[in-house]
């Protein structure tokens, strides 16, 4: 069966990527229940992938994750054909001016910025029972994707007649990645990396940087990049 | 907190808002010498500044910073802070530009030299014959002048000299906040469009080396093992080399 548990929480990591959990309410029946979870993008990592089921009675478990990440050559293949069909689309066009003009910019502009990481994976969970109940299922997985990080920016206005400040703090979220994570729970962890990441530019300061920010070559082994957690802003 | 992140949307969130905050400006400038700038005239210097925030109550990671004046509703300068020590947060060191602070040259007295000879080590024993060594001690008294360029007193501009090997603290017209060699600090207070200033003396450690050579017989070439000087130079190449230190 086809579920496609909608994001609750996402810890958004400072130098990139995020710790995704999913939760839906599913069905379980005696025997072995396949799951198929939908959009699964292809940078989660597999070592990282878990499922849990909140609730479940005795009897009711786990038995195996099957997860498959697309053949990156293959997938890059065809993400390389569609850019070159969103450029003969800018090309071709007489008149861009018309009502379908935003879709059609919006279209191109997501082809465009496409890469592998935005390509779904699989992930399927087998769980055998030998009762029925509805359990919750918790899909976790760590997102290896460096277009989705956070900062932290302040703003200070300061009162020098008396010596009293007004602080205020505001996290902006850079999410380049074509998926959307609607109405969940964000935590934003700060972590001691080994090696910094290439470039810190992407936020809202610069166009050009914002703009370069949506290319940047996603790393892998992120995880193992991490060293030490310094902060957790929940 | 709970947001929707779109595809290839930057999203800001309100995070914290914290009033009344009280904040300190921490001013200094920092001095070092070496054996050449000790002997200028004038010296211009830079100060710097940070802002500290006491108790703010969520802990900050490093972050970008816009510091806004509040009378004028204005951008006043972009900063960054490393992020919070427990309660506290502070801005990274900038150059201040409230401050004109000029390093000057008060007095140079040149000390009693003192002359030591050495013999020469095992391997240039062939060459030379002695090493002289002299050494004096000059005391250079400087003032730094601080000029206050804002219509607000500046106080507790922390001025700090460092020591090093050749150049030690003597003495000062006013004693210093804090003696902890190599680093001596004082604390200025300048009013509105005035003046402070720090008066010291430092000890420079002059050390001048000579090799001298070993006398030649009249006429006799100086050579080495590796490469013969031309004879012209070498008739006119002087008794001794020096080396200062």
């Amino acid at each position: 069966m086809k579920i496609n548990p909608p994001p609750v929480q996402f810890i958004v990591f400072s130098g990139g990527g995020g710790l995704v959990s999913r939760r839906q309410v599913v069905k379980i029946v005696p025997g072995l229940n396949t799951f198929d979870i939908d959009d699964v993008p292809a940078a989660f990592d597999p070592r990282t992938a878990t499922v849990e089921l909140l609730n479940a009675p005795a009897g009711m478990e786990l038995v195996q994750l099957n997860v498959k990440r697309p053949d990156k050559s293959i997938m890059n293949q065809f993400i390389q054909r569609e850019k070159g069909a969103a450029t003969n689309i800018i090309n071709a066009a007489t008149d861009l001016r018309g009502q379908n003009r935003e879709k059609i910019i919006q279209m191109i502009e997501s082809t465009h910025y496409r890469a592998y990481e935005d390509v779904l994976g699989s992930f399927t969970a087998i769980i055998s029972s030998k009762v029925e109940k509805e359990v919750d299922l918790e899909v976790r997985y760590f997102v290896e994707d460096a277009r989705i990080k956070w900062e932290p920016s302040l703003h200070i206005s300061i009162d020098k007649d008396a010596k009293a400040a007004t602080i205020e703090g505001f996290i902006v979220v850079m999410n380049n990645s074509d998926f959307t994570y609607p109405q969940c729970e964000l935590g934003f962890a700060e972590f001691e990396l080994e090696r910094q990441p290439d470039e810190s530019g992407g936020y809202l300061n610069e166009l050009q940087e914002e703009q370069a920010a949506q290319n940047i070559v996603p790393q892998s082994k992120m995880m193992q990049n991490l060293r030490r957690m310094k902060n957790l802003v929940l | 907190m709970k947001a929707t992140l779109l595809p290839r949307e930057n999203v800001r969130l309100a995070w914290f808002k914290a009033e009344n905050v009280k904040f300190q400006h921490d001013r200094k400038v920092e001095l070092s010498y070496t054996q050449h700038n000790l002997q200028q005239d004038a010296i211009s210097r830079t100060g710097t500044f940070q802002i500290v925030f006491q108790d703010v109550p969520k802990q900050v990671p490093a972050s970008q910073i816009v510091i806004f004046d509040k009378a004028l509703g204005l951008p006043q300068s972009y900063s960054r802070t490393s992020g919070s020590v427990g309660p506290r947060l502070s801005t990274e060191w900038q150059d201040d530009l409230d401050l004109e602070i000029t390093d000057r040259l008060v007095t140079y007295g040149t000390g009693k030299e003192e002359i030591k000879v050495e013999p020469p080590p095992p391997h240039l024993r062939n060459r030379l014959k002695e090493i002289e060594i002299r050494e004096r001690d000059d005391l250079v008294t400087r003032k730094l002048v601080v000029k206050n360029l804002t219509a607000r007193p500046i106080d507790g501009l922390q001025v700090k000299l460092y020591e090093n090997k050749d150049i030690r603290f003597e003495k000062s017209k006013v004693e210093a906040f804090k003696k902890d060699p190599p680093e001596y600090t004082w604390l200025v207070n300048v009013q509105p469009d005035a003046t402070g200033m720090v008066e010291f003396t430092l000890k420079l450690h002059v050390t001048k080396t000579f090799e001298i050579e070993k006398d030649l017989p009249p006429g006799a070439a100086r050579t080495s093992p590796g490469r013969a000087p031309p004879l012209a130079q070498a008739a006119n190449a002087p008794p001794f080399m020096n080396r200062e230190d």
